[in-house]
């Protein structure tokens, strides 16, 4: 047994010694997100915590997880953007410890398609839709423009990429109803 | 396994060094926050028995989480288990972290054994697709199994977009009497020491595993092994060996682990075998279909037992599950359905 042991902690030394810090591309938190944290658990909505509580979250995630520090970061990013700064401020004035928000526990009955956009796109697409979301630096090529005349695309067109998703956007057929596909596609069409 | 002088230096300095981090200056509770999970479930056991089935209500966990970063670098996490509406009642886990290291992590404390993922990741029953453990993380491995000492983990660039992942530790080790049953080995018994038991025979082990994203597969290799026993004329080792994998895409969850326990005793070695395969497929927001096959292998037919369960999940939220479970429990003498078990359960993370 002794020497499965020490097979196994010169391979640990080895590997962790020989890895390059660095040699991943640009990491994405909104990949990362979908992923790694949907893998094991349903993906929890950006605007279920303060941005301070992320980041107590992603810390602890990024322990259980084995995320990479340039992971933790990026999602810790992407998940702060969407985070809702009311809660925040509210934690800050009631002490230290304070109880998790129940935000996003229980989902809204019937979100708007702004609603939607806003706790699933702007991370990426920005308030406003041009691609220019706190989040669009990670992605190659940039989160599309919805203000762009030449990126036009029928009702249809956009539901089918909001449901199946490309070029590094999760796919959100499994997560939105189809009220809420339909409701951000034609908030998308119309900004 | 005896490891002594050097192994107490290191973990001496290691323990000063994490204390000394948690006594700087600018120590305070920043951004500490409470989270948690409970649930509540409704079982009827034994069903189809002559003698008639058992209806019973439990609320099983309320498992409150203490976390957040206190101070700089240093990371404190700590969960207290509300079992079976209070009956079990104990710290299932509370260490410190320190995370300034570029992909490397160092925690010391009580910590959940990094031993393959049921155990460590999976088994909170807001994130188990089924309602209870699988075969093998019972008897075998004594899922949940935490303990007390030093884990080192990290997670690694390997290329474009893998990633390798590695625990390692050293923990006092599970410990009990010479040939009984491993469950029964957990807990932090001081008082062994007096016979220096608890001083110098540690349990040292870990995980390797690899993350590969676009293949939408993540597998690793885990072991375990410590002295189990400390009698005077001999050390009795127990190890544990086991492998995992999971593949996830668009939905679909196919994951499987298998373990096995070698268990040193003056009656005659015991080998323990065990595992589980599971599948589950979200097919929209709210409804996810599971399925499991798990087995185990004991020292004697008369304990092998495999189950085959069906599960079906209706997620109320993100965070919030209503699960339906039926279990098929197959003993070694055959089928007895009267062993059959349906469960709902009501869970959520909070």
């Amino acid at each position: 047994m002794k020497h499965i042991v020490k097979s196994m902690t010169l391979t640990l030394a080895a590997v962790v010694v020989l890895l390059p810090a660095n040699a991943m591309a640009q990491v994405s938190g909104v990949q990362t997100w979908s992923q790694r944290c949907g893998s094991c658990h349903q993906q929890q909505p950006a605007n279920r915590y303060t941005a301070e509580r992320w980041e107590s979250v992603v810390s602890h995630m990024e322990l259980i997880a084995h995320l990479t520090s340039e992971q933790t970061a990026a999602v810790l990013e992407f998940l702060k953007s969407g985070a809702q700064e009311v809660a925040a401020q509210e934690a800050k004035e009631s002490g230290s410890l304070t109880v998790a928000s129940l935000d996003g526990l229980f989902l809204p009955q019937s979100p708007t398609g702004e609603e939607v956009y806003e706790q699933n796109c702007v991370p990426c697409h920005g308030k406003s839709g041009k691609g220019d979301g706190p989040a669009a630096v990670a992605f190659d090529p940039p989160p599309s423009d919805f203000t762009d005349p030449e990126g036009t695309k029928s009702l249809e067109e956009m539901l089918e990429i909001i449901k199946e998703g490309r070029a590094g956007m999760p796919a959100y057929g499994a997560t939105l109803s189809p009220e809420e596909l339909e409701a951000v596609a034609e908030y998308i069409l119309n900004l | 396994m005896r490891i002594k002088s050097g192994m107490r230096a290191a973990c001496s300095v290691i323990a000063a060094a994490v204390a000394m981090l948690a006594m700087s200056p600018d120590l305070s509770a920043q951004g500490l926050m409470v989270t948690g999970y409970a649930d509540f479930e409704a079982t009827v056991s034994n069903v189809g028995a002559d003698a008639g089935s058992n209806f019973f209500f439990d609320n099983h966990h309320f498992n409150v989480v203490v976390l957040g970063n206190v101070a700089g670098d240093l990371f404190a996490a700590a969960e207290v288990e509300y079992e079976h509406a209070g009956e079990e009642i104990g710290l299932e886990y509370g260490y410190l972290t320190y995370r300034g290291a570029e992909n490397f992590r160092v925690s010391a404390g009580k910590f959940i054994v990094p031993f393959g993922r049921f155990n460590k990741d999976l088994h909170p029953t807001w994130i188990n697709k089924m309602v209870d453990r699988p075969h093998g993380f019972r008897d075998i491995f004594p899922q949940t199994y935490s303990d007390v000492g030093i884990w080192l983990s990290g997670g690694f660039p390997l290329g474009d977009d893998a990633t390798f992942s590695m625990d390692a530790f050293v923990v006092n080790g599970l410990m009990g009497e010479d040939g009984s049953g491993i469950r029964g080995f957990r807990g932090n018994d001081r008082e062994k020491q007096s016979d220096g038991a608890r001083d110098d025979n540690k349990a040292v082990g870990g995980r390797l595993g690899f993350v590969l994203p676009n293949q939408h597969l993540d597998f690793g290799g885990s072991v375990y092994t410590g002295n189990s026993a400390d009698l005077s004329t001999q050390d009795l080792t127990l190890t544990f060996f086991g492998v995992d994998a999971h593949y996830f895409y668009e939905g679909l969850s196919i994951r499987a682990e298998f373990i096995t326990a070698d268990q040193e005793a003056t009656g005659g070695d015991l080998r323990k075998k065990g595992g589980y395969l599971q599948a589950a497929y979200q097919a929209n927001r709210n409804w996810e279909p599971v399925v499991r096959f798990s087995v185990r292998d004991m020292p004697g037919e008369s304990s092998d037992q495999s189950r085959f369960s069906l599960g079906l999940n209706y997620y109320i939220s993100p965070a919030g599950t209503v699960r339906l479970n039926y279990h098929i429990n197959t003993e070694e003498t055959g089928f007895e359905s009267e062993n059959n078990v349906l469960i709902a359960q009501f869970v959520t993370g909070f």
